[in-house]
């Protein structure tokens, strides 16, 4: 159960619009032990960029932890947890390194681990112009992280640390390798392409990839599942690995955007999840847990509430068919079987050797 | 031509020619019976269709229906399936063979299931006949009527087991033994061995009835019996008895037979004591129980051998299952038919009953009969109608029988991934399954190395480690129905997978309803490619 009115008392400190509403526990949190629960990693891409001064730009929308720095230890913490109740089993978090970023991903491995909660990258290698970053500064960069993580056990998803290498599509095949080819005995590194056609044209170079589908709405865009089914197998047929996209609603016009997906009080995001599992994927990419410019986040709002974290849950915790019998031979209860068998069978004997007597000394006496 | 002339005239047409004479009057007479007989006995035998026919297929086999079709068709010859499924396993192979007639038109889980129904409405009319045998016509009516909409019967007459067949043959040789004790004519006895003998090569449990027919002449002693033909009887059941063992003998296959004899006398139990006791009553509907039970009482006056040769039916195998530490849930099903018949008596037959308020007053029952049959018919039927329904609701898939996904998930499997592939799943029961509409060998993980602990049919993998790394093993399947059971097993095989870097290539997911009222897609089988 998640309690979230101790956690209030601990962030009273931050900056807050105003009086902060109690989020309602969630009732069912999906848990790790019930082994029904499909194995396909669901996780959230993150964002440690927020100071109190991020909240002032290009947002309609706040969390209800207030208006939280990335720094917060308390507000990462309950992040976690949070996801973990709704069935998220990662976060995707948006680094390159920077002092402030190294210091925040420092913080949230460190909670991730004490929580046993799964991290990837994603790595931003477009500037806040949308332009490519320098591949010396790409090369340092995931150098340090190899050094710093490859071993680390809250990156081990699919064996190897997964890097997710944002915007791809920009750079050229012979770039992306001269990077990503001595990296990748240690880390998995993945494109971020959006066709099949793109990740074709680097299907040899990485090892995956994770496409970041915030804006498609699934009522109207034609061939959607149909496209995430593609890349599925064009991915597959290379042995890569591939993160489809679920959002649960999209809204940029703040930052520049212009199209909308309207989130319908959750039903984009069970499509878009239902959709994103049809591809087959080794994990499902979920934007997002706090992108709040582009109106995509799960995390508990004040606009939203927990509602987001709700239908997740639901979603993931959606009953399993039973059948019953299914494994006719398990075991089970108290071991007599022996005994039991061998009395049922003694029984029966007795039975017809008791009966085959009377009846020959009644046809006897017949006779 | 107005209304009153043309009945007029339809009256002169019909009635006057056949009425002059009282033959012609008894004739049309004993015409208008016999199309009630059959328009009664039609509905039910069409209730009896409709119920099992209802949404027959929407789901695949389950791993029981798996293996005995696999059987069929290995009988049949079907390629590549007559290699992965041997012929001799853990039954006798009447029903299989029955089936692999039908699969030389080609393999269909659908006409498998046809024949599963086709038994089980076959099951309904030998109980109308029976029932008319032993308490009127009324009575067997009733009585298959009870047993068309019995919930136990539709379930397990939807489905490719054998215990429908066997249930079938079991109430055939308590037909022939009920005329035998009508007529005291041997020929019945002879019927009743050949008939036990059927019941025992549909399913070899079947053959604990011989202790029913036994006791049942032992506690009868209105009922004549003469050694002679008793011992013709046994001589025929042996007889029919006979081609299996020697048939897997000269197939080689005793040594599977004597694995499968250990195997079943040593194995653990599978279900708690109560288990037949939280499943079996309401499935056969506790009004026809209790109903049955009552009648014994009610109508103790007009007692005969004819409840004791259906108490003999019940009681034999209720005891014996339970004392026998492995259970099924359809393994009572024997007793269905006689527990349909003394209901069907009790309703027919408990004209009056004595109230002693004032004095003693005997009262007509017809309305309590009327009630209390309308309310078990309309019951039972409601219950089935919920069990076959089409569709998933929340945690329950009712009486479908099936494994939702699994036959999508083998026809995948199938079209997709290379001929000669082999892959590994949690356990055996979803092996089989994608075995039957795979065409690809699989291996359950969960499969014990040790041969006390596992059914022979199964090859364990005693090395999962080495098969992946050397390639013998090019796939791993998860499914949720495994992992809920097993999670040591499911966490086992998801080790594998991140070991060998697995990478999903095919989700199979069904649809499900939540509470709420939304629908959402569940998976339930993840198939991984490994690359070691």
């Amino acid at each position: 159960m998640l309690l979230s009115i101790s956690f209030m008392a601990t962030t009273s400190g931050l900056s807050m619009p105003g009086p902060v509403p109690v989020i309602e526990a969630l009732s069912q949190p999906v848990t790790g032990d019930n082994a029904s629960v499909d194995p396909i990693p669901v996780l959230a891409y993150y964002y440690i960029w927020f100071d109190a001064k991020s909240w002032d730009r290009a947002k309609t929308d706040y969390p209800l932890l207030g208006r939280y720095s990335s720094d917060d230890v308390d507000v990462m913490r309950q992040h976690i947890q949070w996801a973990q109740a709704a069935g998220i089993d990662g976060f995707i978090v948006s680094w390159k390194s920077t002092e402030k970023l190294n210091r925040r991903l420092d913080q949230l491995v460190e909670l991730s681990e004490q929580e046993n909660f799964k991290l990837a990258i994603i790595y931003q290698g477009l500037d806040f112009e949308r332009d490519p970053l320098p591949l010396k500064q790409i090369d340092s960069d995931l150098i340090y992280f190899i050094d710093r993580y490859a071993t680390h056990p809250v990156f081990d998803l699919f064996g190897k640390p997964m890097v997710i290498w944002s915007g791809s599509w920009k750079f050229s095949a012979q770039e992306i390798q001269k990077v990503a080819e001595p990296k990748r005995d240690r880390v998995l590194i993945l494109a971020t392409e959006k066709n099949v056609e793109g990740y074709q044209r680097l299907a040899d170079l990485v090892d995956g990839n994770a496409y970041y589908w915030s804006s498609v709405n699934p009522a109207t865009h034609p061939g959607y599942a149909e496209k995430l089914t593609a890349m599925g197998e064009a991915v597959h047929e290379r042995g890569g690995v591939w993160i489809a996209p679920a959002a649960a609603g999209f809204d940029a016009r703040l930052v520049g955007g212009t199209s909308i997906v309207e989130r319908l009080d959750g039903e984009t995001l069970r499509i878009e999840m239902d959709t994103a599992l049809q591809s087959a994927p080794d994990a499902i990419g979920l934007i997002s847990w706090n992108e709040f410019s582009e109106n995509s986040h799960i995390e508990p709002s004040q606009t939203f509430g927990n509602r987001y974290l709700q239908v997740l849950t639901e979603v993931r915790n959606a009953p399993t068919p039973k059948v019953s019998d299914f494994d006719s031979s398990a075991p089970a209860g108290i071991n007599l079987g022996t005994i039991s068998r061998f009395t049922a069978l003694f029984l029966l004997g007795v039975l017809i050797i008791i009966s085959l007597l009377k009846i020959v000394i009644r046809a006897n006496r017949m006779d | 031509m107005d209304l009153k002339t043309l009945f007029s005239v339809r009256e002169r047409i019909t009635q006057h020619p056949l009425s002059n004479t009282p033959a012609a009057g008894l004739w049309r007479n004993l015409d208008r019976a016999a199309i009630i007989r059959f328009a009664r006995i039609a509905f039910v035998m069409c209730v009896a269709i409709g119920l099992r026919l209802w949404g027959l297929n929407q789901i695949g086999f389950n791993t029981d229906e798996a293996v005995y079709s696999g059987q069929a068709a290995a009988i049949a010859q079907v390629p590549i399936l007559k290699d992965i499924f041997p012929v001799f396993r853990a039954h006798p192979l009447l029903f299989q063979f029955s089936l692999a007639l039908l699969f030389n038109f080609g393999v269909s889980d659908l006409a498998a299931r046809l024949l599963a129904v086709a038994i089980g409405v076959a099951t309904v009319y030998v109980v109308y006949r029976l029932g008319s045998l032993l308490y009127g016509e009324n009575t067997g009516i009733l009585s298959a009527l009870i047993l068309a909409v019995m919930p136990y019967h539709v379930i397990v007459t939807r489905q490719v087991l054998l215990d429908g067949p066997m249930v079938l043959f079991s109430t055939l040789t308590l037909y022939f033994l009920a005329r035998y004790s009508i007529t005291e004519h041997p020929k019945w006895l002879y019927a009743t061995g050949i008939g036990l003998g059927l019941t025992f090569l549909a399913k070899e449990t079947g053959i604990i009835l011989i202790g029913a027919v036994y006791g049942f002449f032992a506690l009868s002693s209105e009922i004549n019996v003469r050694i002679r033909d008793l011992a013709l009887s046994f001589f025929l059941m042996v007889l029919m008895v006979l081609p299996f063992p020697l048939s897997l003998m000269l197939a080689g296959g005793s040594r599977v037979g004597q694995q499968y004899l250990v195997w079943q006398l040593f194995r653990r139990p599978n279900h708690t004591w109560d288990f037949y006791l939280s499943t079996v009553p309401v499935a056969i509907g506790l009004l026809v129980i209790i109903l049955a039970a009552a009648g014994i009482l009610l109508l103790r006056r007009e007692g005969s051998w004819r409840e004791k040769l259906l108490g003999w039916w019940i009681i034999v195998p209720v005891v014996f299952f339970q004392l026998w530490p492995t259970k099924g849930y359809q393994y009572l099903l024997p007793i269905a038919p006689a527990l349909a018949i003394l209901a069907g008596r009790t309703l027919i037959r408990w004209l009056s009953l004595e109230v002693k308020v004032f004095k003693r007053q005997s009262i007509n029952t017809f309305w309590i009969r009327s009630i209390l049959g309308g309310i078990m018919i309309v019951s039972l039927l409601v219950l089935s109608g919920q069990t076959i329904q089409p569709g998933i609701s929340g945690t329950f898939i009712a009486g479908t029988g099936g494994v939702p996904g699994g036959r999508e998930a083998g026809e995948w499997i199938k079209q997709n991934i290379p001929a000669e592939s082999t892959i590994l799943t949690i356990g055996p029961s979803m092996a089989n399954i994608l075995e039957f509409y795979g065409y690809r060998q699989t291996y359950g993980l969960s499969v014990s190395p040790n041969p006390l602990h596992r059914n022979p049919s199964y090859q364990p993998v005693n090395n999962p480690d080495l098969e992946i790394r050397t390639n013998n093993i090019q796939y791993i399947v998860w499914d949720s129905y495994s992992a809920e059971r097993s999670s040591f097993f499911s966490e086992r095989i998801l080790e594998l997978v991140k070991r060998f870097n697995g990478r999903v290539i095919h989700t199979q997911s069904v649809t499900v309803t939540l509470e709420d009222g939304t629908q959402v897609e569940k998976p339930v089988i993840i198939i991984y490619m490994v690359h070691p």
